[in-house]
C-alpha cells in the first residue's frame, strides 16, 4: 500500500498512520453497531461458569482434611461392626454347642 | 492497577454496558475485524471480573482501554494482511497514553465527517482503496480510470482532509487540556 502512494509530484504521500486512520474511520462507518445486550448475555454466562468453578475450588480448599475423611471412617466403622457381629455370633454359637 | 473496594455485580454490569461499544470501536480501529474486536473486549471484561478484588472502579476504565489495546495489538501481529503498515503503526499505538487515545478518537470522528463531505466518486475510490484494500491498479480497472488518476484522487482528497482535520483538531485542544488536568 505504501508503494502505491509514491510518485505523485507535488502531493505528499499518506503516512502509514494516516492510512491506518483512514481505514479505521471507514471501518467505523461500515461496521455494524455491536449488540451490547447479546455481548452482556455472553459474558455473564461465562462469568456464571467462572463463579461456579471458583466456588467449587474454594469449597475444596476450605474443607479440612478430617471432613473429607468422615465418609471413609463411617464405612470402615460399619464394616468393622458387621465383622464383629459375625465373629461374635459364631463364637456365641460355638459356646452354645459345646 | 490499584487496590480498591471490590466491584459489585451491579457496578460491573454498568461498567460493561456503558463502555462496551467504545471499547469495541477502540479494538476495531486496531484489528479491523468485527468478530475479533467483539471477542477481545469480552475477554478483557472476563479478565476484569477475575481481578475485581484488585481493580478500583475509578481506574477500571483506563485499565480496560489499555488491556483492549494490548490484546488487539497482539491479534494484529497475527494478521499477516497488515504487515506492510504494521511496525510503524504498532509502535505508534503501543505508546498511546489516555490523552493520545482521546485525541485519536476525536481525529477518527473528524475524519469520518470529512469522508462524508467528499464527492461520491472520491468516496468510492477511497472505499475501494482503504476499506476493501484493493491496489491502485484494481481500483483503476474497476472504475475505468488510470492508476495515476487513482493516486491523484487519494492524495488530493487526503491533502484537503489534512487541512480540515488540523483546523478541527485545534478546537479539541482546550478539551484535551481539560482532560489532562482532570
Amino acid at each position: 500500500m505504501e508503494q502505491d502512494n509514491k510518485h505523485i509530484e507535488g502531493q505528499e504521500p499518506l503516512t502509514p498512520l494516516e492510512q491506518w486512520e483512514l481505514q479505521s474511520a471507514m471501518n467505523r462507518e461500515h461496521a455494524s453497531a455491536p449488540d451490547v445486550e447479546a455481548a452482556w448475555h455472553d459474558v455473564s454466562r461465562r462469568l456464571d461458569l467462572l463463579v461456579m468453578e471458583e466456588e467449587d475450588a474454594s469449597s475444596h480448599v476450605s474443607q479440612p482434611l478430617w471432613h473429607r475423611m468422615v465418609p471413609f471412617a463411617c464405612w470402615a466403622a460399619g464394616i468393622a461392626a458387621v465383622i464383629t457381629l459375625i465373629v461374635g455370633y459364631r463364637y456365641w454359637s460355638g459356646l452354645q454347642e459345646s | 492497577m490499584t487496590k480498591g473496594v471490590s466491584m459489585t455485580v451491579h457496578e460491573y454490569e454498568q461498567l460493561f454496558k456503558q463502555n462496551f461499544e467504545r471499547l469495541y470501536y477502540h479494538s476495531l480501529d486496531i484489528v479491523h475485524d468485527e468478530d475479533v474486536a467483539r471477542d477481545v473486549v469480552s475477554d478483557v471484561f472476563v479478565n476484569v471480573w477475575k481481578l475485581r478484588e484488585t481493580i478500583a472502579l475509578d481506574t477500571a476504565l483506563s485499565y480496560l482501554f489499555t488491556s483492549v489495546r494490548n490484546r488487539s495489538l497482539d491479534q494484529l501481529r497475527h494478521q499477516k494482511r497488515y504487515v506492510p503498515l504494521l511496525d510503524e503503526v504498532i509502535h505508534e499505538l503501543e505508546n498511546y497514553t489516555d490523552t493520545d487515545r482521546e485525541k485519536y478518537e476525536a481525529r477518527i470522528e473528524a475524519l469520518k465527517e470529512e469522508l462524508n463531505r467528499q464527492p461520491e466518486r472520491v468516496r468510492r475510490v477511497l472505499y475501494l482503496r482503504f476499506y476493501e484494500q484493493k491496489s491502485n491498479q484494481d481500483v483503476a480497472d474497476m472504475l475505468g480510470i488510470t492508476v495515476d488518476g487513482v493516486k491523484k484522487i487519494v492524495q488530493r482528497s487526503f491533502a484537503q482532509m489534512r487541512v480540515s482535520l488540523s483546523k478541527k483538531m485545534l478546537k479539541f485542544v482546550p478539551l484535551l487540556l481539560l482532560a489532562c488536568m482532570n
